[in-house]
């Protein structure tokens, strides 16, 4: 009998290991033929193909030749769209928030730009294939915490090692001192918060002005080692953002805050782009003005005032995009990212269109991350990173059949998909 | 000044003038989402005195009646959440593991601002709940958005029955066991939470009835001492109050339907519920119903194993189901959380609606009333642009008892009814992910009362 | 040793007096006469340039002409406005703050919050007042000198925090203070935060279970009194035993309700359990006033107004040491300053915000012209800000005659004492308030607050600065004597000048050391000041001097004692 219980349990063990992996994504040469294209940037292509050589995107068009061995996959009555980007997120960086010997993307400490969210991907989080199945197949995973959280990466949903996954983009997060309540279980007086502005925004431009000193020196030690700075991992952390190579995420949401933001940017000439904005809809023309591109949400979020119209979440990127702003969508979650489309479905619909809410989770944050030779939509030479619908990948009817990223073809499936095979019709049901 | 002063105050008792009253109105020439009897193209609602009055085509009303032109809108029945904690100033009691007598209707907020949101998202009756720091919480209450009164008796759904908030797992483990150190720390303790409440109600109601019969004929006789908590577990026992549980885990849910059967109870919805799909069939079997997040999970341990196909797999295994907010943003959008149900587990239209309509409506008792466009139920409608299942539908009027609470035309920057004189300018406060922290609506005000001195 | 004040002599007397043989020992005559004065009988009721004379405690005549006794004391009220003393409907005077415990308490968890004692709950509706007066607590002599002469005092707490005492504002002993005891059982929606009953839904259910139980026990007891043979013995539980006698409506619960939600779900409350009612401490009563009115249900209006944010921060921080009057003449310079630059500058949210103060402040006018009376009641409400927030409600429409009442004879009327309070009548309680002007007018000052016939005096400060010339002259130093029948006194009064200031210090060969003389000014040659004279501080000897190159003249009011001749001459450098 013990020996029994054992079995099972070893057997129940094997049993969910084995199904905890989703199947193995293949790659090779893949045609997809008959398909309504969407490149996003080069107009839709009705009943076109698209080819996805070594990874790559090699044609796409009509009447393009297959070459032999590629394998074909017709998509008649299908549309094919660029895999959705969300520009800002904590997925693979956390199992269970709750847990929080499970979260790895709130390290001890005030001043963290040393902080890689890329140390902390676990490309085997559970969170992962349940997004990508809903087409975003590629993230912003950033830190969180404190004035300087860490440096985000951005990663493709593909891939056993974080280099693996790595899409080309890291900056460094930063959490704009304002004054606003963090929360509504918030209870510190509006002095205290107000203080609390003025400590942490003179530590910032502290910070900065060490980095600066920090970066001239280090310069100057290129011909004189012993000039070299005393080691500090922040300050090496900076050396990249100080020298213009990487850019700011600037996170600010309350009116005065973004307005005091834009004039930091400015003044300290910083290459940024400015996240949350939830009340960007107040100073459109600002931001519009400065020209920093801005990422937006999570759309589908109460307003930030009682006093505010009940949708100033919702038409807040497309009050962004008509003012001229570079929009990008997030919905700043970690396990419920595949909610993306989503967003920018409810974007779409409360003033930003369709078209405009589609460059906002696939163009416009390529470009934001200087990435737009490789991802954000359908054209020759760059990622295979695409979705095969049977409509509107934001309609929430819609089902993906195929899905590639970085040219992989992955399985359509997820714990959350396995869970519904199996429990669907349960064996055994009722009986004993 | 004045003129704006004597504006305001109009607009105030133009709230106050309505909101107790029911109305007349005809939509007309919409597509009609009956819920129970299919979809009805150009087709009117009359609503009179509060009530459905007819539906067909070309039906006219008098001249006391206004008309809404839903030419190429939808019309479908004003959307229902079975669990929410909008329009309360107090979510939990967290002091004990029982905490049957504290009832949620004592502290209904007409003035939140919530209530308004949640009209702009088509819904026009929520269920108030207790939290869930308790294995038995408090009573909850059924409300209809009724905003714009200052009055909390005006919310209320009169006549809907009562129900109570009982929670399994983490929460009330948490809170007692983790948090104090008392039982329960386990689900064993939980367990034996309802088995000591249920008897101790059983025994008080004994010892009434026993008391009642020897009253007036044994002089000695003497009442039992007055215990509300015991009054209603005795009211549960009864079968005067309907159940909701919140639960997560398989085991849980299975043990609460044994203690629930050992005492003779069987009206209950289990709230979340996210592994209810692992036992539909017994769910079924027992006749429960379920309530659950279109999505949400991993945001806990005991929510690690989850589904989005859940609502799917309760649906299809015969479990009366429906989908809830238990959040004052989703409750905004309960229109899109049912339609998600398509994309996971690819529902109909009249699955997927009856998950926020006829649905909660059974599980809060209140199906003969409300939940289906039908002749004779309240006139409680929500009219949107396009289909409500589809990602760009929009509401545009949100009507209940024949009167518009929410005209998409009409809306106001600002809604707030209570203005608060020392505010110079609108706080701004972002909202918190409402999961960030393990702290979801339900586990309202639980800290304050765990940490404070 | 103790550190001696001046006078201390003075103030031992004055113990001597108050505890062995006050009536007998007093020097001073208990008839009191005003004359030629204002009085407001009642609101609505003057007489102009009338008499009032009292007599041991009670008003022995109101009238005009009519006759002084010989034995009267003249009171100096000459064209001043004399009112029946104020009455505050529902209050903590007396009742000092909790002391805050030392140490950090948060994180601290309650293991059994689910069955709590009744002191940790909040509950002890059966604590009595006077237990835990405080004779000494600064808010007595506060109150007092703003008019007020009686309250229904209830003890601080959370859901039922004890019974009311309504006291006269004037005592040694809180038994001294007490006129009547057991006159509400106060209860507030507050929960006990951190244990059973934790917020406000438990303190609702809670309520209804108590009352129920009190209903039962209040019938097992009578039973058992009947025949308590084969009967268990019945409950004495005090908490329980406090309710009964709302339960047999002799009594009210005078119920704390704020905001608009409160006042509802004390109505809601009130409905099911059928109790007499009293609503306390209403704010944004102007929802329900036609509620409140069709049941008949007394209240009592909180005194506390909204502040204006929109004059938030305009003030610098030395500005908040200024007294209140100067306060408000800054306010309400600059209110009309910037008037009109406002009105344009607003935005829709501050429209709606100044429209929902102007609610707020017109709550008082409001429910006087829907003709409900009303009450003040001064709980949660600073001392400061009664009276400016008097003014501000009239200044929204309030009547000075609607207000009176609310001070005097409506809570009178409430608490049920009309016939001995509440207006200046022949046989009354002598509870007085005397202002030079008519009480409301922003420059008025009270001068006089008489309780049950004991006159608190009140002088009015004079803050502007003394002409510097004038200030030399005083400077220097002076010895005096004072004249008190049988214990005549000298000492040394040390007089600087400070910036056109006066400062200074006085000895009394009767004390050790000297003492700092206070608020001292200087009005051509005549010189007031104050010192203190017991240890509180509280309790201060006036001295007001005519000064003649070398020599002074004047008199010294002292406290319980009565007012005596002083003469002194300067000591050559």
């Amino acid at each position: 009998m013990k020996y029994n219980i054992l079995y099972i349990l070893l057997f129940c063990c094997l049993y969910y290991q084995g199904k905890a992996q989703t199947a193995k994504a293949t790659s090779g040469s893949f045609a997809l033929n008959n398909a309504t294209i969407v490149t996003v940037t080069k107009g839709t292509i009705e009943n076109g193909s698209l080819l996805i050589e070594n990874g790559k995107i090699t044609a796409v068009g009509k009447n393009i030749s297959i070459p032999d061995g590629a394998t074909k996959i017709d998509c008649s009555g299908q549309s094919i769209y660029p895999g959705m980007i969300d520009s800002g997120t904590q997925l693979g960086m956390a199992e269970v928030n709750a847990v929080s010997l499970t979260v790895d993307h709130n390290e001890v400490g005030d001043i963290k730009p040393h902080m890689q969210a890329l140390t902390a991907i676990n490309p085997n989080n559970v969170a992962i294939p349940v997004t990508r199945v809903n087409g975003v197949t590629t993230v912003l995973s950033v830190p969180t915490g404190g004035l300087i959280p860490g440096t985000a990466a951005l990663i493709n949903l593909v891939g056993y090692t974080p280099d693996q996954m790595y899409a080309g983009f890291k900056g460094v997060a930063i959490n704009f001192p304002t004054a606003g309540k963090r929360s509504r279980w918030d209870r510190r007086s509006e002095e205290d918060r107000k203080k609390e502005e003025e400590k942490n925004l003179k530590n910032l431009n502290d910070i900065w002005e060490q980095a600066t000193l920090y970066a001239k020196i280090d310069s100057a030690s290129q011909f004189n080692k012993t000039l070299r700075p005393e080691y500090n991992p922040q300050m090496e952390a900076m050396l990249p953002v100080m020298r213009g190579k990487m850019p700011v995420l600037v996170e600010v949401n309350q009116e005065k805050g973004i307005l005091s933001a834009i004039k930091w940017i400015q003044k300290n000439k910083i290459n940024a782009v400015l996240t949350g904005v939830a009340e960007g809809w107040r100073v459109a023309k600002e931001i519009a003005a400065s020209n920093i591109p801005v990422i937006t949400g999570p759309i589908l979020s109460i307003p930030t005032r009682s006093s505010d119209r009940y949708d100033s979440r919702y038409t807040n990127a497309g009050i962004l995009h008509k003012a001229g702003v570079k929009v990008a969508i997030r919905t700043d979650d970690s396990e419920n990212v595949r909610n993306l489309p989503f967003n920018a479905g409810f974007a779409a619909a409360y003033g930003m269109g369709k078209e405009a809410a589609l460059k906002a989770v696939t163009i416009n944050p390529a470009e934001i991350f200087g990435v737009a030779d490789q991802l954000g939509s359908l054209e020759v030479g760059k990622s295979a990173n695409l979705i095969v619908t049977n409509g509107d990948p934001f309609e929430t009817k819609t089902q993906i059949s195929h899905l590639f990223i970085n040219g992989w073809q992955v399985a359509i499936d997820s714990r959350h998909i396995q869970l519904y095979n199996e429990f669907l019709d349960r064996s055994p049901g009722l009986k004993k | 000044m004045k003129n704006n002063i004597l504006f305001f105050l109009c607009l105030c008792l133009a709230f106050v003038g309505t909101a107790q009253t029911t109305g007349n109105i005809l939509i007309k020439n919409g597509t009609v989402l009956t819920i129970t009897n299919g979809t009805l193209t150009e087709t009117d609602v009359l609503i009179k005195d509060g009530k459905i009055k007819s539906i067909g085509k070309d039906l006219s009303a008098g001249d006391d009646t206004e008309t809404v032109d839903a030419t190429g809108l939808f019309v479908m029945p004003g959307i229902i959440d079975a669990h929410s904690h909008i329009a309360l100033d107090v979510v939990n009691e967290a002091t004990s593991p029982s905490t049957a007598e504290v009832w949620v209707g004592d502290a209904l907020d007409p003035l939140d601002v919530g209530i308004y949101r949640a009209l702009a998202g088509g819904v026009t009756i929520s269920h108030a709940m207790h939290g869930s720091a308790n294995a038995i919480g408090g009573q909850c209450e059924t409300i209809k958005h009724r905003y714009g009164t200052f009055d909390p008796e005006e919310l209320r759904m009169v006549g809907a029955p009562r129900t109570i908030k009982f929670a399994l797992g983490e929460n009330p483990m948490r809170v007692h066991g983790e948090g104090r150190g008392i039982l329960p720390r386990t689900r064993m303790g939980i367990e034996q939470v309802f088995r000591a409440e249920f008897s101790k109600g059983q025994r008080y109601m004994e010892a009434w009835d026993t008391y009642n019969k020897t009253k007036g004929k044994v002089t000695t006789a003497t009442a039992p001492k007055y215990d509300r908590r015991l009054e209603t577990m005795a009211d549960i026992l009864r079968g005067d109050i309907i159940i909701h549980c919140h639960s997560y885990r398989a085991d849980e849910i299975l043990m609460l339907m044994n203690v629930l059967k050992d005492f003779g109870v069987n009206r209950i919805t289990y709230q979340h519920v996210n592994e209810g799909f692992k036992v539909a069939p017994e769910l079924a079997e027992f006749g429960a119903s379920a309530s659950v997040f279109a999505d949400w999970w991993a945001y806990k341990f005991e929510v690690y194993y989850s589904t989005a196909y859940n609502a799917a797999i309760l649906t299809k295994n015969g479990v009366v189901t429906s989908i809830n907010s238990d959040s004052g943003e989703l409750i905004r959008h309960l229109y899109h959380e049912a339609a998600k149900t398509q994309r996971y587990g690819s529902l109909s239209d009249e699955e997927a609606l009856s998950l926020i309509t006829i649905n909660p409506a059974k599980q809060l008792g209140i199906d003969k009333r409300v939940g289906s466009i039908e002749e004779g139920k309240e006139g409680d409608i929500a009219i949107f642009n396009a289909h409500p299942l589809s990602i760009y539908a929009i509401p545009q009027m949100t009507i209940i008892d024949g009167l518009v609470y929410f005209d998409i035309k009409k809306d106001a920057n600002d809604m707030r009814v209570d203005i608060n004189p020392e505010e110079a300018e609108p706080m701004f406060m972002m909202e918190s992910k409402a999961h960030d922290h393990a702290n979801d609506a339900c586990m309202e005000g639980v800290s304050e009362q765990l940490h404070k001195h | 040793m103790k550190k001696q004040y001046l006078l201390t002599l003075f103030f031992l007397l004055v113990m001597c007096i108050r505890s062995f043989a006050q009536e007998a020992l007093s020097p001073i005559t208990k008839t009191i006469a005003i004359k030629d004065v204002h009085i407001v009988q009642k609101p609505g009721q003057i007489i102009e340039l009338g008499t009032l004379i009292i007599d041991n405690g009670l008003i022995q005549a109101v009238g005009k002409g009519t006759p002084i006794p010989a034995n009267a004391k003249i009171l100096e009220a000459d064209s001043m406005y004399v009112y029946a003393g104020f009455i505050d409907g529902i209050s903590h005077v007396g009742i000092s703050q909790p002391e805050k415990k030392e140490g950090s308490t948060r994180g601290r968890r309650e293991k059994d919050a689910a069955n709590p004692s009744y002191e940790k709950a909040g509950i002890q509706p059966h604590l009595q007042v006077r237990d835990l007066l405080n004779p000494k607590d600064k808010s007595i002599a506060d109150m007092r000198k703003l008019g007020y002469t009686a309250a229904q005092v209830v003890p601080r707490g959370k859901m039922l925090p004890g019974g009311g005492s309504l006291l006269l504002l004037n005592g040694a002993t809180p038994d001294d203070f007490i006129y009547s005891d057991n006159t509400a059982l106060y209860a507030q929606l507050q929960g006990a935060g951190n244990v059973y009953p934790a917020t406000l839904i438990a303190v609702m259910s809670k309520f209804r279970e108590l009352y129920a139980q009190a209903a039962q026990a209040k019938t097992n007891e009578k039973n058992y009194r009947l025949n308590p043979v084969g009967k268990n013995r019945p409950s004495k539980d005090r908490v329980l035993q406090a309710f009964y006698p709302v339960i047999d409506k002799s009594q009210s619960v005078f119920f704390k309700a704020p905001a608009v939600k409160d006042i509802h779900r004390v109505f809601t409350l009130q409905k099911e359990l059928d109790f007499p009612l009293v609503l306390v401490d209403v704010k944004q009563g102007w929802h329900l006033a036609d509620k409140i009115k069709s049941t008949r249900t007394p209240v009592l209006l909180s005194l506390d107004l909204p502040k204006d944010p929109s004059k938030k921060g305009k003030s610098k921080k030395g500005k908040e040491e200024k007294n209140d009057k100067e306060k408000e003449k800054d306010t309400a310079k600059k209110e009309k300053a910037t008037d009109k630059k406002k009105e344009k500058a607003l935005t829709p949210f501050q429209k709606k915000q100044q429209a929902a103060l102007k609610q707020y402040n017109a709550q008082a006018a409001f429910f006087q012209d829907k003709n409900i009376p009303f009450g003040f009641t001064s709980i949660d409400t600073k001392t400061a800000n009664i009276r400016p927030n008097l003014r501000k409600m009239i200044a929204n429409g309030l009547t000075q005659e609607t207000a009176l009442a609310a001070l005097t004879t409506v809570p009178a009327k409430q608490l049920g004492v009309s016939k001995m309070m509440g207006t200046l009548e022949k046989g009354k309680l002598a509870n007085l308030v005397i202002s030079d002007k008519p009480y409301f007018e922003e420059k008025s000052n009270v001068r006089f607050v008489i309780v049950e016939g004991k006159v608190f005096e009140y002088e009015v400060k004079k803050k502007k600065k003394s002409d510097s010339s004038e200030a030399a002259k005083v400077v220097g130093t002076w010895n005096y004597e004072i004249n008190i029948p049988g214990t005549p006194s000298s000492g040394v009064l040390i007089l600087k000048n400070k910036d056109g200031n006066i400062t200074g210090s006085i000895t009394n060969e009767m004390a050790e050391g000297a003492e700092d003389i206070q608020e001292a000014v200087l009005d051509g040659n005549e010189l007031t000041f104050l010192v203190p004279i017991d240890d509180s501080g509280s309790a201060k000897a006036a001295l007001t001097l005519t000064i003649d190159e070398d020599s002074i003249e004047g008199s010294v009011t002292i406290p319980e004692l009565g007012s005596f001749d002083v003469e002194g001459e300067r000591v050559p450098e």
